[in-house]
């Protein structure tokens, strides 16, 4: 016993497949009547119509749970699948190419559309028809669909980065690492930008940690009223969501002129700090807010002060969470181009140098000269033309994706470590 | 003593066997109501249980005594609590003396994750920083190089107030070859009792215990047990406890809570055998709560 | 009555606690008005946390504390009122033509916005398009789906795609994607709104994905048990307890998505044809065109006058919109996570 719902579905289905049967056929006839067009792009336009018919049949079939449709219907939605993955990959310039629409592209961006729809469809009518109960068929239908959404961002991840490695091991060896340019000598190397990059996120984290460690603390530890958390909670997720290019901007505007009036290594890492600020609160207050009550009543229960138990209880068990919020956060500002484009970079300058051989062994003049930073290195190339040193250009990517896939290596290692072993 | 300014009128009308005096107390926890107008004293180097049914304000009376109401957003009291004939919540008393003299033990055990040693060390070195920043000065500029977890100020005295603290909560003999291990890896009743040796190593007079044993098997529950009889020789305890054939087998005195409200206190004894009230009787044979 | 710890008469602690916010504020007012850093003040700051670090330890250090959970907020107004000051002129002089006039002509010193916040809604539509399904579904998988162990390793490596520079996606997609597209589909130009917004696309996917998978997991698990009770399968549970009740979460989770899209610069500056023009007709995403990022990041360098002016303007107008959509985001997700505190 069906119910009126489920037939009056099944009607308008019946009236949706003859209409589009209808259609068409008179499209194709109408192609194959117009003289010259009995070509290709007849089938592919019959063959694409019929399986947008097929797909959204099949998706109002399924509409009713008690409904059991035939294995003829699975087996033509497959059939019709490899045609159209046969018209999509052999006939690409065709597509439905309904007249109307001039130009190809759209045709061919159609087609694709319909390809992945009817695929899409397929694979869920095969999953849906070859069980007997379709409700515990829908649900393995979804968990192998949302499984392979994930697999596809990660395919993309490890193709990226796996081709950057094939492109790049060839040209990273230790002279392209260890030196700086020299044209004259038509030498390519890259260690002013690497020891940049390094001086950037070395004063960033130098600046943003105390900071974002000891508003985390204060939030945590201190402020009793919801509305105080509340408020620097949403402060910290607008500075994290601004827009790295808007850093830049601010930078421009403000620091430069503010520090020498040009672009000066300690003007980005002023700038780089404030986007690692927002990361470090928000990581360093979930640590914190992850360490067990009892820790923090036992140790006021001894006659400690509140500033002690954050010392010496608190922050020594949250420390291994804070850093590795801090790290993934490194690994996050490693890479940023836009905010340091405007206000610290220029390429081809020499590596900023700390250390001198006499008293009293340090100087900071590097601080308010430029530097050159891998991201930026990337850019400058791109700007200049691939063509010429796109070798360079894949050297540059591999080292800086090592660097970032390093710090993040690093702190989900310390995560899991200590994630295992804390005892509580 | 740990009140700078003293309370000179207190220590005067008090008998000197109470160690604890509440007077008209009434705890908030925004409009609830939690303890209402509760008096008791509580005597010097007795072991008292404080029984009644679960959320009857025992665990609230007892943290009034330390202030650790202080750390619950919405607490309010009123009313009077001395320890030692001050009262602790006068004005510029510091709260982190009161809390050494007065020591708690948790209901569930919560040693920090630390080593054995650290554990029990923490109280006294938080006491001698605490003492230095007061005394202020030089001696406070130093203590912020000496106050790491290896400091100078440790010395041997330290190894002996550990040794003595563990030894007094009977635990020196299982853990002494693993004073630097993690607390963490102790077991549960071994973990119960770090923290009573954390808590004598602050040198308090009085210990607070919250059901110290509601969450510990039976064997390590009555080790426990006969730790708190040792310790009554020594300190002034006050045990929360809604066991009360425990409370029957250790306490010198017991006092029943009823929703907030003192209903009667008097020699463990003669409340569990000839009880004043109905109340009272009714709930130690079980026919309500 | 317990907390009252004020004492009548002004103490020691009391007096250093204002030399120092009063010097720390002039030296911050200086700095940020009149472009000068006093050293001498800077040294009167940093001797009064000395001393009170020495006598008064717990109170100074609060304090230090409170000061820094004051920074964001320090630094997002001073972004804000910065950008305001700098970007306000080139919306006074016609605001409406500014916004969605049609060109944008350096040598004519003729600025409108137009073709790039079309162009900025062209590529996020395009990135949520491809991010929005994908990352909500692999939130699902992630959330629901997939087993412990296997969860283990795929919410780091769906981080770690967030991880990869923006210059790097910029690069490979100039020289994988553009080129791709432009052989595939046989047109002349390389750069398009087509390709950075699928890169994009993927730059925004694992914040939709994480903060939906963080919507799903917040939903408590007995109100799904209880359904599972009733005798219906894993995905019905999902699908009429987890996903309505997670469903403000995941919005907040798109609505952050596309922020992150619409802010993303430098993949967009590689990969998009810098024209600054409308594309006729107007939804060809084949032509080459521009956003106001990479119009912001293209044209800076070489900006003077009047043309500083407008990218100001531009990087106002990026700013704020992305602020009202993280901070309704935000807004969706307390919501959320009040009710199921209360609940």
């Amino acid at each position: 016993m069906i119910s009126a719902r489920e037939k009056a579905i099944r009607y308008i289905m019946i009236v949706l497949w003859l209409v589009l049967a209808v259609v068409s056929l008179l499209i194709s006839g109408w192609l194959v009547v117009e003289p010259g067009a009995i070509s290709s792009e007849a089938i592919s336009a019959f063959g694409g119509i019929l399986l947008a018919g097929v797909g959204i049949t099949i998706i109002v079939f399924n509409l009713g749970d008690n409904y059991q449709p035939p294995i003829s219907h699975f087996l033509i939605s497959i059939l019709l699948l490899l045609l159209g993955g046969v018209v999509f990959l052999f006939f690409p310039d065709q597509g439905v190419a309904l007249p109307n629409l001039e130009g190809d592209i759209t045709a061919k961006l159609a087609n694709l559309l319909l390809f992945l729809l009817v695929g899409f469809a397929g694979i869920w009518a095969g999953l849906l028809f070859f069980r007997e109960n379709p409700a515990q068929n829908r649900e393995l239908a979804v968990k192998y669909f949302t499984w392979l959404s994930v697999l596809i961002p990660l395919g993309v991840l490890v193709f990226f980065v796996s081709y950057t490695i094939i492109e790049g091991s060839s040209v990273i060896n230790w002279q392209f690492i260890s030196s700086s340019t020299n044209l004259m000598m038509g030498k390519v190397g890259i260690f002013p930008a690497i020891m940049g990059t390094f001086s950037l996120i070395i004063g960033a984290t130098v600046l943003a940690v105390p900071l974002g460690v000891g508003a985390a603390v204060f939030l945590t530890e201190y402020a009793k009223r919801t509305w105080i958390r509340q408020a620097v909670g949403v402060t910290a997720d607008c500075l994290w969501s601004t827009p790295s290019i808007v850093f830049g901007l601010f930078g421009y505007v403000f620091l430069v002129p503010r520090i020498t009036g040009h672009s000066t290594l300690l003007a980005g890492q002023i700038i780089l700090a404030a986007m690692l600020l927002p990361l470090t609160i928000a990581t360093s207050t979930e640590a914190l807010s992850s360490v067990p009550d009892e820790f923090r009543s036992g140790s006021l229960a001894l006659g400690a002060s509140r500033w002690w138990t954050i010392r010496k209880v608190i922050l020594p068990s949250s420390v291994p969470s804070i850093i590795t919020g801090i790290l993934l956060g490194i690994g996050r500002i490693a890479g940023e181009t836009a905010p340091i484009m405007l206000i610290a970079v220029a390429s081809n300058t020499s590596a900023p140098s700390f250390l001198t051989s006499s008293f009293p062994y340090f100087q900071l003049g590097s601080l308010f000269r430029e530097v050159d930073a891998l991201p930026y290195r990337m850019y400058s190339i791109y700007k200049a033309g691939v063509g010429g040193s796109i070798d360079e250009a894949w050297g540059t990517a591999l080292v800086l994706i090592v660097l970032v896939l390093m710090f993040y290596g690093l702190g989900i290692t310390v995560r899991s470590y200590y994630r295992r072993r804390r005892g509580w | 003593m740990f009140n700078d300014q003293g309370n000179k009128e207190g220590i005067l009308d008090l008998p000197n066997q109470t160690a604890v005096e509440i007077r008209n107390l009434d705890v908030y926890y925004g409009e609830e109501n939690a303890i209402e107008d509760v008096s008791l004293d509580i005597l010097r180097k007795k072991v008292t249980a404080l029984i009644g049914p679960s959320g009857c304000g025992k665990s609230t009376l007892l943290r009034s005594i330390n202030r650790m109401n202080d750390l619950i957003d919405g607490a309010k009291v009123e009313g009077i609590v001395k320890v030692d004939g001050n009262n602790v919540y006068s004005k510029g008393l510091q709260v982190s003396r009161l809390r050494q003299k007065v020591g708690q033990v948790f209901q569930k055990p919560n040693p920090f994750p630390k080593s054995v040693y650290d554990n029990v060390a923490f109280g006294p070195r938080a006491y001698k920083h605490h003492l230095r920043k007061e005394k202020g000065g030089l001696s406070s500029l130093t203590s912020f190089f000496e106050s790491g977890e290896k400091s100078p100020i440790d010395g041997r005295h330290m190894d002996k107030v550990v040794k003595d603290s563990l030894e007094q909560a009977a635990l020196l003999d299982e853990v002494e070859d693993k004073l630097h291990k993690s607390a963490m890896d102790l077991s549960g009743g071994q973990q119960q009792r770090l923290c009573i040796a954390r808590c004598l190593a602050t040198k308090p007079e009085i210990i607070l215990m919250d059901e110290p044993t509601s969450s510990l098997d039976p064997i390590s529950a009555g080790r426990i047990e006969d730790l708190i009889e040792d310790l009554s020789t020594d300190y002034t305890v006050l045990i929360v406890t809604h066991n009360m054939q425990q409370a029957a087998r250790i306490s010198d005195k017991t006092a029943l809570l009823w929703l907030g409200e003192l209903v009667e206190m008097s020699e463990t004894e003669e409340l569990f055998e000839n009880p004043e009230k109905e109340l009272t009787e009714k709930y130690i044979t079980g026919r309500v709560g | 009555m317990i907390n009252d710890q004020l004492k009548e008469k002004i103490s020691p602690r009391f007096l250093l606690a204002s030399v120092v916010f009063i010097s720390f504020s002039v030296l911050f007012t200086f700095f940020v008005l009149f472009q000068t850093f006093n050293v001498y003040l800077f040294l009167l700051v940093v001797a009064g946390v000395v001393i009170g670090w020495i006598f008064y330890e717990d109170s100074t250090a609060k304090a230090l504390l409170f000061a820094a959970s004051t920074s964001a907020g320090t630094i997002l107004i001073l972004i804000a009122s910065f950008l305001f000051i700098r970007g306000l002129p080139a919306f006074q002089e016609d605001p409406i033509f500014f916004i969605i006039g049609s060109e944008w002509d350096v040598y004519g010193e003729v600025y409108s916005l137009g073709p790039m916040i079309w162009g900025s809604i062209i590529v996020t539509l395009g990135a949520t398009a491809l991010a929005a399904p994908l990352g909500v579904s692999s939130a699902i998988f992630i959330g629901k789906f997939a087993p412990k162990w296997l969860r283990g390793i795929l919410k780091p490596a769906i981080e770690l795609l967030a991880g990869i520079p923006s210059v790097v996606y910029g690069f490979l997609g100039f020289v994988l994607l553009n080129r791709a597209i432009m052989d595939y589909f046989d047109i002349s130009n390389l750069g398009q709104y087509f390709a950075p917004s699928i890169i994009l696309g993927f730059m925004a996917l694992p914040t939709i994905a994480s903060v939906a998978e963080d919507a799903i997991d917040a939903v408590p698990t007995h109100l799904e048990k209880g359904a599972l009770a009733l005798g219906v399968t894993k995905w019905q549970a999902i699908k009429e307890v987890t996903l309505p009740s997670a469903s403000s979460g995941i919005t907040a989770a798109l609505i952050l998505g596309i922020g992150r899209a619409m802010g993303e610069t430098m993949a967009v500056t590689m990969m998009i044809g810098h024209k600054t023009a409308f594309p006729s007709p107007l939804y060809d995403i084949f032509e080459p065109g521009e956003t106001l990022t990479s119009l912001i990041a293209s044209q800076i360098g070489e900006a003077s006058g009047q043309s500083i002016d407008a990218l100001m303007g531009a990087g106002l107008l990026l700013f704020f919109v992305v602020l009202a959509l993280s901070v309704t985001s935000r807004l969706i997700q307390s919501r959320l996570q009040r009710r199921f505190r209360q609940g």
